[in-house]
């Protein structure tokens, strides 16, 4: 083929369908949540000290009222992470931070068993996880800070379990070339906290990449014994 | 829903998919684009009424995002690979790959400056004018089209080299 033969139009057309499978997933409600957020961070801050104590007070005390643990169908609304039910039996699970959702495992447990969630919270996978199980019924919303699931766990096939994966560690930026690499459940060992000297130092012995673009997201596995295991990282890439 | 909201909702859902594409082109990474182009929707949400009477809102959100690329870039660049826990957790696939990055387009579009492929991909997916697009970049219009002119030049020369045949639709 000649140059001449491609037009400008015929190259440009070209280009709009290579890119026409590139869609965004990202529902506008999370979107919307999200500006939201970013609305009070900008309001918050105008408001006087005085009015930002009680502010505080308020806030907590609506914190503890969320989070007690409450029949099935109770919201629990942490910092670090959220369990929403909704009364069509959707279940959203959202982690803000990775470390502290971590730590919280056995309250982030209990809060998803209680809206009827068959799942446990751990660092990496369950062994010896089950038949592939389809995680087509659950949706994904990833928006920068917070990841969050949608599942009905009324719709799952009976008898399977999730595994709710947070990687075991998350990076804290430190000031110049240092970084904290925190580890909320390293294998074999309590909770520790690294100083990284300079940037590029290899750490041995710690799990992932934890450069902030490469960190493992947290990701569910709907497992059942006896076959493989399916996870929503795969979903989530294809 | 607000009426503010609903015309939100409809703006997002025209334009989200191009946006994408045009940062996904300009930066070459699926998830980053992604996680910059969500952000600046909500970014935009959060400015609504200012945005809502930008005179080109997909502008604004494309700046946005390309913005916040290049700030979560400088954020990143000094930070620390550690050791592979990636087999016990089923092994994380690479952040961009597959039918992304083997498209003969990507390929060469990567190996463009950033300004060329920023202005092609505005050009293209978001069908901005010149003006528009220089708005949108802040840069000069003379330089649009001179950036733009290079790109298709290159872009048609290596297509064609490569073999690339035009689409029948």
């Amino acid at each position: 083929m000649d140059n001449s033969d491609l037009t400008d139009d015929a190259l440009l057309q070209g280009m709009r369908d290579e890119f026409a499978h590139v869609r965004l997933g990202a529902p506008v409600e999370d979107v919307v949540a999200r500006g939201r957020q970013l609305r009070r961070r900008r309001t918050w801050p105008v408001l006087g000290a005085g009015t930002g104590s009680v502010a505080a007070v308020v806030a907590l005390t609506f914190s503890l009222a969320a989070s007690s643990a409450g029949p099935r169908g109770a919201h629990v609304v942490l910092d670090a992470w959220s369990v929403i039910s909704k009364p069509d039996g959707t279940v959203s699970l959202t982690i803000r931070d990775q470390a502290e959702s971590g730590r919280d495992r056995a309250r982030l447990g209990r809060a998803l068993r209680a809206d009827g969630v068959p799942a446990v919270v751990r660092a990496g996978l369950p062994h010896g996880c089950g038949p592939s199980v389809e995680v087509q019924r659950i949706k994904i919303s990833r928006l920068p800070g917070a990841v969050t699931f949608y599942l009905n766990p009324r719709k799952l096939p009976r008898g399977v379990r999730i595994a709710i994966v947070i990687p075991a560690f998350t990076v804290r930026q430190g000031t110049g070339s240092s970084r904290r690499v925190e580890l909320w459940e390293p294998p074999g060992a309590a909770r520790r906290v690294r100083e990284i000297e300079r940037a590029g130092r290899k750490l041995h012995g710690l799990p992932g990449h934890a450069n902030a673009r490469g960190l493992p997201l947290p990701q569910i596995v709907v497992y059942a014994p006896g076959a493989l295991c399916e996870s929503t990282a795969q979903k989530g890439r294809r | 829903m607000s009426a503010q909201q609903a015309s939100f909702a409809e703006f997002y859902a025209q334009t989200r998919d191009d946006c994408l594409r045009a940062v996904f082109a300009s930066i070459g990474d699926r998830q980053a684009a992604e996680d910059c182009v969500a952000e600046a929707f909500a970014r935009a949400w959060a400015s609504w009424r200012k945005v809502s009477t930008h005179p080109v809102p997909r502008a604004w959100v494309i700046r946005t995002a390309l913005n916040l690329s290049v700030s979560s870039w400088r954020r990143r660049r000094r930070e620390v690979a550690v050791g592979e826990l990636t087999e016990p957790l089923g092994g994380w696939p690479p952040i961009s790959g597959g039918q992304d990055t083997d498209s003969p387009i990507m390929t060469i579009l990567a190996g463009l400056p950033l300004r060329q492929r920023q202005v092609v991909a505005l050009r293209v997916f978001l069908d901005l004018d010149t003006a528009a697009t220089a708005q949108a970049l802040g840069i000069a219009p003379g330089t649009v089209t001179a950036h733009l002119a290079r790109a298709t030049s290159a872009l048609r020369e290596q297509l064609t080299h490569a073999g690339w045949e035009e689409h029948d639709g």
